[in-house]
């Protein structure tokens, strides 16, 4: 007795500071208004912030924590009397007020994994996917049942052990008095509530290699009910308890444990990796080094088993990283997704590729074109057997909105599935009107293909497009379209060889015989802290694989960024929304229009894909994935640089011609891919012969340090904005006074020099100089004399602004 | 003290005595069975679930259990201590609740500061899947336990028991005197039986109803499997252990019927058991099934198993070392008879026989990313000899590895069989498939009996899970919700006609030399003449150069290196980076047939030599069939 008549002091004590939390008239009112509020929505639960109330009366807070049933008891109580003071009147309409949490749960917050007999009678925060609901059942709280013999109404209370009561009621429901006359229920006048019991499973990203996942039943009440339904990632968070296990007449010493929930949160679809503060420090100065090239070494270190294909990797990362979405004002939208083909011989490890993207991406759907179901790529009206209702079944690119699909085999696709794609790749959804159904469902994913060439090989006689076999439409929505090809040369296959038996020889020492690596299974630090301490410690972030001579072979230089770096770090950098710089923008236009214009050289270079307005967007994007990469909130040169290049070695593939011409092909068809790349360049524009690799020399060291006249092109950095599908002449620039031209980011000098040359060209009446009368002109200029070295460097300055051009020492106007 | 055998007869009682006399009791029980079991022999007296029919097994007495873990539980709370009250007296005392399943008292005194609550898990436990009769044979006769048979035995129940041939020979060998060893464990296990004879009757009287008119799916991998199925619960970090991991239990036997989940006499269940609406009757018969059927294990100790081969010593003899060397020394002669067997077997095709041996002697040693190191997935073409030609090749192979199956891959299986496993979540447990199967298992699939016509739905996803478990040698276990991937480690044989529909790593084409009339007596009469030493020594074989190691070092590296380069040359078509992946892992396996276990250059030569062979017959075939490379 006297241990009760202390727990109900207790009680009271607690009742009372809870009031005084809640009562928080003299400190910011933020709980007086937020009670206000329930009243006037009709509700009757109060989200606490657990955190305010730590900071008000810590003591109490921790109570709260560890004996959850009681102190949420005294909670609601004060809840309730705080309501009855408020509005006495609302207070009788509801029989209970609930209190919810929120906040930090530290410790207690947990997976159904870590979820341990520690916490039994706490309060925890479990996150999950919901895989079961039972259906909403009314449960009686109060029944009102009334005697006709003797004119009495009897009322009884119900609780049971999933309440917050610490005594289960009896449980007969009464059909007798005590004089046995019989009784009849008012179900008008009893109350009840609803009720639910879900299962909550573990996160499958979350459970532990070769472990299954666990799962934690849940029981939901009142406005709880039918919050979530299967399939969606929940928080919830409530009071972790026990109930004996009692079958039949034995007890079977062992308790059945469930949740009883307080307040239920929806988690977005995406699945966060969790960060801590020494991760963004990592990438903060990972993304700051200076001593490398931070996209060449993530590039290199997406899918290190496979050797090569660094242009390929180079566009899997700018599609891990993605551009930027624009929804415009009329509705459309621009998208940000970018879409990588690969088309290529069997055995170019291009599944291969598939395959590590799908453990790379955070959301990555694979799929292959002629495996997929009924359903299909997009999305299906099916017939649900028993019911005969109809249901809209998602298909893979629903699946993976805001993701990657990964489809193999895509060019084996049924042709159905291939007009569905057209929609979805272009305007990221999925429109269905069928058996009565109409929906629109949003499909934002990258898609990553990979298909096998026409002729089962690629014919190096036939032209990229025949090889391909796909509609212009269709592959015009591919970003960048990469042929694979089997080639062949001595440097190359060493390479490649030594690679392959690198990897066979490899054995991690840690490793059993037959072994299983864990992957892809992100450590939940929330969770590893109590279990094995000694892991955590092993388990902290690396940014480099562990170097192994065996592995990763002898130069120190290619250090292989890691798996789980490279998913935090994809994961930061996607957040980003870079904008362009209006000089990336005019370089991009005029990139534009150097590729509409390589249409026609002919010879024997052709494109794997048609340059079409939408190659403009597939600049403006790789362009944003490379700033992100550089974690930039700027679109800068240096990327717009990357993205051609990349546009650059995609679009173009050169045709052997047919034997008798190929006496004259300057030796060109034992080429490799990438020295066909830099005989393109060459090729290319015989005009200006500029060296991509000296001019980002130049431009790099100005980046950003001269001030620049944003109102001289303003028109220029628009008009890849707003796509616009007309071809931009080259010679644009040219209509710009040379004086005005773009000084962004060369020296005054650098103005004072074009002042001298123009005066030399008026001087001359000529559309070209030599150089030597050209130095003789500028001699003469009142900004004095230039230096050799600063003439040079000016004029090809100009020369990539398309001023001039120098060719032989001659220095033409353009 | 407990005398010798009575850790095995009464193990509850050493856990009693352990408890009694120290606090840190549970890691000494422990202890205490592991040192017994590590001793030599020890093993071997421990009567064992896998040959041992249940009625045989006395309850609460340490029993041995060699299976697979087929599907995990959630973890399950139960009282560590308790406090007993006697209904008589009135008189309190603390009980232990460890490797129990049901309180030992009718009142529990819930409510007692004294009790602990603990924490165990409960595993789902199969029979390894596809083991091989041999196998099983030789389990049962190394076994030296003393079974006694309890009183009520009747001979009647022989119907139920799994392996009836064998279930005579056994009983045979085993002494019948019901005295030994067991005198000095006094009440309690006479207690035990007495109580084992009352009980015995109505349970096995459920069963019998449960077999006829629903069978309880005691949820096999394979669907023709048989064999107890077992709740082993686990008291010790279980985290260790992980799914579809073989594992050796040691534990104490339970059945005590009142743990059987669907109880006839349903008492009219209140109006507010908060636990009616968790529990639905699936998920009860899933994870409480009869335990006649099903009996719960305690574990005390687990032994991980890296085989099954049961002719290996067992990793804990200390004389392990000196057996390998020793059979070393014989591998080279032992290697030509096997593939002189082989080619037998496969009409005199020794190229054929020299694949197929290295297939059987591959293993997945590692991973790099996504990429399985050490697969060797052989395609058995122009299998289509006679209608029964590739089942006779498969029982042979049955004859050679210690676990295997055969998947008839006929367009009604393909449409019809469970292949990935798949959650339930209404009964809550994992629904098994066919792909849920133990490490280095041979899983042969005959397309030879695929005819024309369409796959369904079904189809097409069990076709494209075999062929990811081929290539990446993964099934992706259905979770509704999502998948989860989980890695394996099966060989993979596929006979077929023609090329294989499945990807595979190596295709060999089938030539027979000889051309015998009756396909079945000819092969009956090779395996007949093969000693059954002589085939121990096949099985010893494949197990001990399949766990050997290997490496290759730097010279041969820069050999290889040069060689491939200088390969490219002459036919860059022919030799691609995965052709020299291929022949790498087939210069490792021809290495580790050798029992080598380092790459010579001899080794080398003889894997392009053999690939030569086997490209040219592949181009033979093709120009035979008409279709151009």
């Amino acid at each position: 007795m006297a241990a009760e008549v202390v727990d109900d002091q207790a009680m009271r004590e607690a009742q009372r500071d809870y009031l005084d939390f809640l009562d928080d008239d003299q400190d910011q009112g933020i709980y007086q208004s937020k009670v206000r509020d329930m009243i006037s929505e009709n509700k009757f639960r109060l989200i606490v912030n657990i955190n305010d109330l730590r900071r008000r009366n810590e003591a109490r807070a921790a109570r709260l924590m560890n004996n959850a049933f009681e102190e949420l008891l005294a909670f609601q109580r004060a809840l309730k009397d705080l309501v009855a003071s408020v509005d006495a009147t609302y207070a009788k309409q509801h029989e209970e007020f609930f209190v919810g949490l929120e906040g930090s749960f530290g410790s207690k917050h947990v997976t159904p994994r870590t979820l341990t007999s520690r916490l039994l009678g706490s309060m925890v925060c479990v996150e999950g996917i919901l895989t079961k609901c039972s259906l909403v059942r009314p449960k009686v709280v109060r029944s009102v049942h009334y005697c006709p013999t003797t004119k009495k109404t009897i009322e009884r209370k119900y609780t049971d052990m999933t309440s917050l009561d610490a005594f289960p009621s009896s449980a007969i429901y009464p059909t007798k008095d005590e004089e046995n006359n019989p009784l009849e229920t008012e179900f008008g006048l009893s109350i009840y509530k609803d009720h639910q019991t879900v299962t909550v499973q573990e996160m499958p990203e979350k459970a532990p290699a070769g472990q299954l996942p666990r799962s934690v039943d849940i029981i939901l009440d009142n406005d709880l009910v039918d919050m979530v339904k299967p399939g969606d990632r929940v928080q919830i968070i409530g009071t972790y308890r026990c109930l004996p296990g009692k079958h039949g007449g034995f007890t079977s010493g062992t308790f059945r444990t469930i949740m009883i929930a307080s307040q239920v949160k929806q988690l977005s679809k995406e699945a966060a990796p969790y960060f801590s503060a020494d991760d963004v420090l990592k990438i903060k100065s990972f993304s700051k080094s200076r001593s490398k090239n931070v996209f060449d070494q993530l590039a290199r270190s997406l899918a290190p088993s496979i050797h090569g294909h660094d242009y390929i990797k180079k566009a899997i990362l700018c599609m891990l990283l993605g551009g930027v979405e624009k929804v415009l004002e009329n509705g459309s939208r621009l998208r940000g997704d970018i879409n990588v083909l690969l088309i290529g011989d069997p055995s170019v490890a291009k599944s291969q590729l598939l395959r590590y993207v799908l453990h790379t991406a955070p959301r990555a759907i694979p799929t292959t074109g002629r495996g997929s179901s009924g359903v299909g790529l997009t999305a299906a009206v099916t017939t649900d057997q028993e019911t005969g209702e109809r249901v809209l079944e998602a298909g893979a690119m629903v699946l993976a909105d805001r993701g990657v699909v990964c489809i193999d085999e895509f060019d084996k696709m049924s042709d159905m599935d291939r007009t569905a794609i057209h929609e979805v790749m272009e305007q990221g959804r999925v429109t269905i009107a069928k058996a009565g159904i109409h929906a629109r469902l949003n499909a934002r994913c990258s898609v990553l293909a990979a298909a096998n060439p026409v002729y089962g090989r690629y014919d190096q006689y036939k032209t990229p497009m025949e090889n391909i076999g796909l509609q212009d439409s269709l592959l015009s929505r591919f970003d960048l379209l990469f042929i694979m090809l089997d080639t062949m040369d001595a440097e190359q296959d060493r390479v490649i060889s030594e690679h392959v038996l690198r990897m066979h020889r490899y054995r991690d020492p840690k490793e059993q015989d037959g072994g299983v690596m864990p992957f892809g299974g992100a450590v939940d630090v929330l969770a590893t802290e109590d279990p094995d301490i000694a892991q955590e410690e092993l388990e902290e972030m690396q940014i480099y694989e562990k170097h192994n001579n065996l592995l990763h072979g002898k130069r120190r230089r290619d250090r292989i960024v890691s798996k789980e770096f490279m998913k935090k770090y994809i994961h930061v950098a996607k957040a980003i929304t870079p904008v362009l710089t209006t000089e990336a923008a005019s370089h991009i236009a005029e990139e534009y229009s150097r590729l509409r214009s390589q249409e026609q050289m002919g010879s024997d270079i052709a494109r794997t894909s048609p340059v079409t307005a939408r190659s403009l967007e597939t600049l403006i994007r790789l362009s944003t994935a490379h700033a992100k990469c550089r974690m930039s909130k700027l679109v800068e040169l240096e990327d717009t640089e990357v993205a051609v290049e990349l546009v650059q070695f995609a679009y173009f593939k050169k045709v052997l011609e047919k034997e008798k011409k190929r006496s004259r092909a300057e030796g060109h068809d034992t080429a490799t891919e990438d020295e066909e790349e830099e005989d393109e360049d060459e090729e290319e524009t015989p005009r200006p012969p500029r060296k991509r690799g000296r001019r980002s020399e130049e431009r790099r060291p100005s980046q950003g340090s001269e001030p620049y006249d944003p109102y001289d092109f303003t028109t220029e950095g628009q008009v890849p904005q707003i796509h616009s599908p007309a071809p931009r002449p080259a010679e644009e620039p040219m209509e710009t006074p040379p004086e005005k031209g773009q000084t962004e980011v060369s020296p005054d000098r650098l103005k004072a020099f074009k002042a001298a040359l123009l005066e030399v060209f008026r001087v001359t009446h000529a559309q070209s100089v030599g150089m030597n009368s050209m130095l003789e002109g500028i001699a003469k200029s009142p900004a004095g004399p230039f230096t050799p070295g600063e003439v040079r460097a000016s004029l090809s300055r100009m020369q990539d602004d398309n001023q001039v051009m120098v060719t032989d020492d001659i220095i033409f106007l353009i | 003290m407990p005398s010798a055998h009575d850790w095995i007869n009464n193990p509850l009682g050493v856990v009693e005595v352990q408890n009694n006399s120290n606090p840190e009791w549970q890691k000494k029980v422990v202890d205490y069975f592991k040192d017994k079991l590590t001793e030599k022999e020890a093993q071997t007296w421990v009567p064992s679930l896998n040959d041992v029919p249940l009625h045989y097994l006395k309850p609460n007495s340490l029993v041995k259990f060699r299976c697979l873990i087929q599907d995990m539980f959630d973890p399950e709370f139960y009282m560590g201590v308790y406090e007993a009250v006697d209904p008589a007296t009135k008189s309190k005392s603390l009980k232990c609740g460890k490797y129990k399943d049901v309180t030992e008292c009718l009142q529990v005194e819930f409510n007692s500061r004294n009790s602990v609550t603990s924490e165990r898990q409960t595993f789902y436990c199969v029979p390894i899947p596809g083991e091989s009769s041999w196998v099983k044979e030789c389990y049962a006769r190394s076994s030296q336990a003393q079974v006694i048979p309890s009183t009520s035995y009747t001979p009647n129940r022989h119907k139920r028991s799994y392996d009836e041939d064998d279930d005579m020979d056994t009983q045979s060998q085993r002494p019948r005197d019901s005295n030994t060893g067991s005198q000095s464990s006094g009440d309690s296990q006479r207690n035990g039986d007495s109580k084992r004879q009352e009980t015995e009757a109505p349970s096995n009287n459920t069963t019998t109803t449960q077999s006829c008119t629903s069978p309880l799916d005691l949820n096999y991998p394979l669907p023709e499997e048989q064999g107890p199925a077992c709740l082993v619960k686990v008291y010790e970090d279980w985290e260790s252990f992980k799914l579809n991991d073989t594992i050796e239990v040691f534990g104490i036997l339970s059945v005590d019927p009142a743990l059987g989940g669907v109880s006839e006499e349903k008492e009219p269940t209140s109006l507010l058991d908060p636990m009616e609406s968790m529990e639905t009757v699936e998920e009860q018969r899933a994870h409480s099934p009869p335990p006649s059927l099903v009996p719960r294990l305690h574990m005390v100790y687990a032994l991980p198993l890296q085989h099954i081969n049961p002719l290996l010593p067992s990793a804990v003899s200390e004389d392990k070392n000196a057996f390998v060397t020793s059979f070393l020394s014989e591998l080279g002669s032992i290697r030509s008879e096997f593939l002189a067997y082989l080619t037998h077997i496969l009409l005199g095709d020794a190229l054929a026989a020299e694949y197929l041996l290295l297939h059987l002697v591959s293993n997945v040693y590692a991973r790099r990313d996504v990429l399985p190191l050490g697969k060797f997935t052989l395609n058995l073409s122009g299998c289509a000899l006679s209608a029964t030609y590739t089942e006779h090749l498969y029982r042979i192979i049955q004859q050679l590895v210690p676990s295997s199956y055969r998947l008839p891959m006929s367009l009604h299986n393909m449409n019809s069989m469970r292949m990935v496993p798949r959650k339930d979540y209404v009964a809550n447990r994992l629904v098994s498939g066919v792909l849920q199967l133990a490490s280095n298992t041979s899983l042969f699939l005959d397309e030879t009996q695929l005819e024309q016509g369409q796959l369904d739905a079904s189809g097409v996803r069990n076709i494209t899970a075999l062929g990811n478990l081929i290539s990446w040698q993964k099934v992706d276990y259905d979770f509704n919700y999502h998948q989860m991937e989980f890695p394996c480690n099966i060989n993979v044989l596929v006979a077929s006609e023609g090329r294989s529909l499945l990807p595979s790593d190596c295709q060999v084409h089938l030539k027979p030399q000889l051309a015998p009339p009756n396909l079945g007596e000819f092969l009956g009469a090779i395996q007949a003449a093969q000693a059954p030493s002589q085939m121990n020594r096949y099985r010893l074989y494949l197990s001990v150069t399949r766990r050997m190691d290997y490496s290759i070092s730097e010279e041969v590296t820069k050999a290889v290196e040069e060689d491939f380069v200088e390969m490219r040359k002459d036919d860059p078509q022919s030799m691609s980076a995965e052709d020299l992946h291929r022949m790498l892992v087939v210069s490792r396996l021809l290495s580790l047939s050798f029992g080598q276990t380092t790459l010579s250059t001899d080794v080398w030569m003889k894997t392009k030599h053999l690939e030569m062979l086997r490209m040219s017959r592949i181009q033979q075939q093709k120009s035979v069939n008409g279709h151009e490379p």
